[in-house]
């Protein structure tokens, strides 16, 4: 029987909001040094190593994600852009922002739609 | 998770943007600053700032207090010449007739200025943007 309280759903939930806040570490210290000469602008990588516990999954489905703890979001330097400038863009910055604020607060309401799931298991669906 | 370091690196970015303009605003209030010879005339300062390294390897179960950012290396005196203007009433003409005046860029200064005032305004939507997140984070469990 598949338990009520999903783990799976639970610990993603929780590594992807890791990433996020990790990632805006990384955009606010992109933007603290954006005056900073000769500074390398840093992001997060995360996106590809949680395609590879996917593929994990997708082999074996029943597996439980106890081996979450070895995809851990890591800083990196972002790669220079195609002109070969590495310099920090405080408009690209901006707007890597807003969208990982968004997509912070997607994941909030995710597990938050996933505990008022088990919370209405507990009540038998009442309320 | 440790909204703290958030906090701390957009401060640290607030705090180098508002020197620089602390010090473009002391030219540009310098720009008629003479004096007797033209070795001790006001030259105009400029603000140098590096990176605070965050912790690249760290894993996020072992947070350390050090956060990243920015942080002011120096604030140095620009080696410009000093305009030189012939004014010969002037108490602190030379021999000839001409009073030292600083060598203030102006236009760079007002350059400078909107380029810190920008930078830090780009630093307050960070900061704004982990209140947001941490005020979501509040909200789990809640109806």
């Amino acid at each position: 029987m598949v338990s009520i309280i999903d783990t799976n759903t639970i610990s993603l939930l929780n590594l992807a909001l890791n990433a996020t806040t990790m990632r805006h570490q990384a955009i606010a210290h992109n933007i603290a040094n954006n005056g900073t000469p000769g500074y390398r602008p840093i992001g997060v990588s995360f996106e590809a190593q949680l395609a590879q516990a996917r593929d994990a999954m997708a082999s074996n489905p029943n597996k439980p994600l106890a081996s979450l703890g070895d995809f851990q979001p890591v800083f990196e330097f972002l790669p220079p852009n195609a002109l070969g400038d590495s310099a920090v863009s405080l408009d690209m910055e901006i707007a890597k922002l807003s969208e990982n604020t968004l997509h912070h607060e997607a994941l909030l309401k995710a597990l938050n739609k996933h505990l008022s799931i088990i919370g209405s298991a507990i009540n038998e669906g009442k309320r | 998770m440790d909204y703290n370091t958030s906090f701390q690196i957009s401060a640290s970015g607030m705090a180098v943007e508002k020197l620089r303009l602390d010090v473009a605003a002391a030219n540009i209030a310098n720009m008629h600053s003479s004096a007797a010879s033209p070795a001790n005339v006001y030259r105009p300062l400029r603000v140098v700032s590096e990176e605070v390294r965050l912790e690249f390897a760290r894993q996020f179960n072992a947070l350390s207090a050090t956060a990243g950012g920015a942080k002011v290396t120096s604030v140095e005196a620009l080696a410009t010449a000093p305009r030189m203007s012939y004014e010969p009433g002037h108490p602190h003409a030379d021999a000839k007739g001409y009073v030292a005046y600083p060598g203030v860029n102006h236009a760079a200064e007002m350059v400078d200025v909107s380029h810190a005032l920008r930078s830090y305004e780009a630093n307050v939507a960070a900061m704004n943007a982990a209140k947001k997140m941490a005020s979501r984070a509040l909200e789990i469990g809640g109806q």
